[in-house]
């Protein structure tokens, strides 16, 4: 799972370069060469994808995500062990639901060939697997997260006794 | 139930489950969601929007300004290009009555140009000017408050990512939200170091006047030292102004042009480049995270009525815009105090922009509004950010209470900028009004 989320998390770093470089490409093109690149519009956003969803599990493993803390540091170990347990089943439900439908969908573009209209035909379904695959990566880490948090509580309830 | 009793059932779920400590992204999802489909009736349509929802608001090309600008900001900060910006204003304006802390406010201001974290700029001028002031005599506690009440202008000066982040949430121009950041954070920069003169000549035995001497050479080639900080500041403020660029292309040749200087200056090796990256990617899933939840805690919210049953209920109210506005401010300065900026604004903005828009409030004013009042919090107690960071990095001698005590002045000056940005709305609107391009 660390080197899966390792993985994921440069393939989003890189791409944000790649982004980078690629606009910046198509300024210049526009500027000086009077050629623009590409579909520079189209790749982008579909490249964003891929730098939101393969970072997320990542972002998740380091209990990254931004929350509200005043309370919950004042919870009781076995509250905030409650708390997390809630936010693990949440979040795998959510993530299932996102990495489900967005394959479907990216059966259903690849099926009936569906491409983004513009000066290079990009078809819909990669960028919607690769949605589909950092989701679903994001619902194994919140049921890692969630073994891990049923585990705890019944550690601190135990210990209550 | 009634679409609009459900409505404020979720909302009421939402902050008790926010308040617990369940992430604010997933929140803000699940309430949607859950609230979608008691509403609907139907579980299609709750499905669908995590079919549809989540992706859309990803392939979103005006999202990637985020990801782009927090990167050039990661290079500048590895690059050490805020630390030459400083050098530069302190042989111009050192000499002055409380120069140093001067300097550091305009470096603040600078630093604001080419990245968008106030917590960055207090650790960075921490590091860089505290020494400076310690070795001129300046009190610590006082020299760090400085710093601390100089960091917010960051969030002001643009690419600030709280105004990009309130530009999507309020569906405004990008483009225009960055420039209206401009002359308010330029404002503030201004007040703020009158404050600080005037301190200094009171106070004299606190804020003694520095007497370094250097020659013209030096002085020259101290100044010469701020040109990374300068290119920068044009490509993104006069791409953005004149038009050149949108701010996607802004932000993506600010970062190239961030990466070939700090090249140039040879201050990036390869670890520095990779955390660069691997933070940037962070920072952005961190964000767009929260984003995705709004956008559909925003459907089910026009969905429930909710929205426009409390527009209502202020125009029965009898509130005049103008005092919307105040009470808005005074609210959003109060819960900035215990809650971060970013996440105040992920909450209340869904909630509250659908009155703003019935009372023909004008966004972009409000969007400075928004954003200076909950950056208060930056350096008010109990979860002053900024004022930990620096109190964190400066060393032993000072402490966060001592640098709450003496921001007290500062946090007048700044507050006294806030009502003028209240009051003259042109402050905030007479740029992005005057673009020479509207996109």
């Amino acid at each position: 799972m660390r080197t899966i989320r390792k993985v994921m998390i440069y393939t989003s770093g890189i791409t944000i370069m790649l982004v980078m470089l690629y606009i910046t490409g198509d300024v210049f093109g526009r500027y000086f060469l009077n050629s623009p690149l590409p579909a520079s519009f189209e790749v982008s956003k579909m490249l964003m994808i891929l730098v939101f969803f393969w970072a997320l599990a990542y972002v998740q493993a380091r209990q990254g995500h931004l929350t509200i803390e005043f309370l919950h540091k004042n919870l009781s170990p076995g509250g905030q062990s409650i708390v997390n347990i809630l936010t693990s089943l949440i979040g795998a439900c959510v993530f299932a639901v996102i990495a489900w439908q967005v394959w479907d969908l990216g059966v259903e573009n690849l099926k009936e060939g569906e491409y983004v209209f513009g000066a290079w035909k990009i078809p819909y379904y990669p960028a919607r697997f690769a949605c589909s695959i950092g989701a679903s990566v994001v619902f194994i880490q919140y049921i890692v997260d969630l073994v891990g948090s049923v585990s705890n509580t019944v550690r601190i309830f135990r210990s209550k006794q | 139930m009634s679409p609009e009793i459900t409505g404020l059932v979720f909302l009421a779920v939402l902050l008790a489950l926010v308040a617990i400590g369940v992430n604010i992204g997933l929140s803000l999802a699940i309430c949607g969601v859950l609230g979608i489909l008691i509403i609907t009736g139907n579980i299609d349509a709750a499905v669908g929007i995590l079919r549809t929802t989540p992706y859309e608001t990803v392939a979103n090309f005006a999202l990637i300004v985020i990801p782009l600008f927090i990167l050039m900001g990661e290079f500048t900060l590895q690059g050490g290009i805020g630390q030459r910006a400083y050098q530069a204003l302190n042989t111009l304006i050192g000499k002055l009555p409380g120069g140093l802390s001067i300097a550091t406010t305009w470096a603040s201001t600078a630093f604001g140009a080419t990245s968008g974290s106030a917590i960055a700029c207090a650790s960075v001028f921490t590091k860089v000017s505290l020494p400076e002031m310690r070795k001129a005599g300046y009190e610590p506690n006082l020299a760090c408050a400085a710093i601390a009440s100089s960091s917010p202008i960051a969030m002001l000066i643009p690419p600030s990512i709280f105004l990009i982040v309130y530009g999507m949430l309020a569906d405004q121009s990008i483009a225009m939200m960055l420039i209206a950041g401009i002359f308010p954070g330029l404002l503030m920069a201004i007040t703020l170091s009158i404050g600080i003169w005037l301190l200094a000549l009171r106070k004299p035995n606190l804020i003694p006047r520095s007497n370094k001497i250097m020659s013209w050479r030096e002085k020259l080639a101290s100044i010469a030292q701020a040109w990374p900080m300068l290119i920068l500041a044009v490509i993104i403020l006069g791409g953005i102004y004149t038009g050149v660029f949108a701010p996607t292309e802004a932000s993506a040749i600010g970062a190239f042009a961030a990466l070939i200087i700090c090249l140039i200056l040879r201050t990036l090796d390869w670890n520095k480049v990779k955390n660069a990256l691997v933070d940037t990617a962070f920072s952005t899933a961190q964000l767009a995270f929260v984003i995705v939840g709004a956008t559909i805690f925003a459907r089910f919210l026009s969905l429930s009525g909710i929205t426009t049953w409390s527009s209502n209920f202020i125009v029965q109210l009898g509130l005049s815009p103008f005092q919307f506005v105040v009470a808005l401010v005074i609210i959003l300065v109060i819960l900035g105090c215990f809650i971060d900026a970013l996440s105040a604004m992920f909450i209340t903005i869904p909630i509250f922009f659908p009155i703003v828009h019935t009372l023909g409030i004008d966004p972009i004013w409000l969007g400075i509004c928004v954003v200076l009042s909950l950056n208060l919090g930056l350096i008010t107690p109990p979860f002053a950010l900024s004022v930990y960071t620096v109190s964190s990095v400066a060393g032993s001698d000072v402490t966060a209470e001592g640098i709450f005590k003496s921001a007290i002045p500062f946090y007048l000056f700044i507050l006294l900028c806030l009502i003028i940005i209240v009051l003259f709305p042109q402050v905030s609107t007479f740029l992005p009004n005057n673009m020479l391009i509207l996109n």
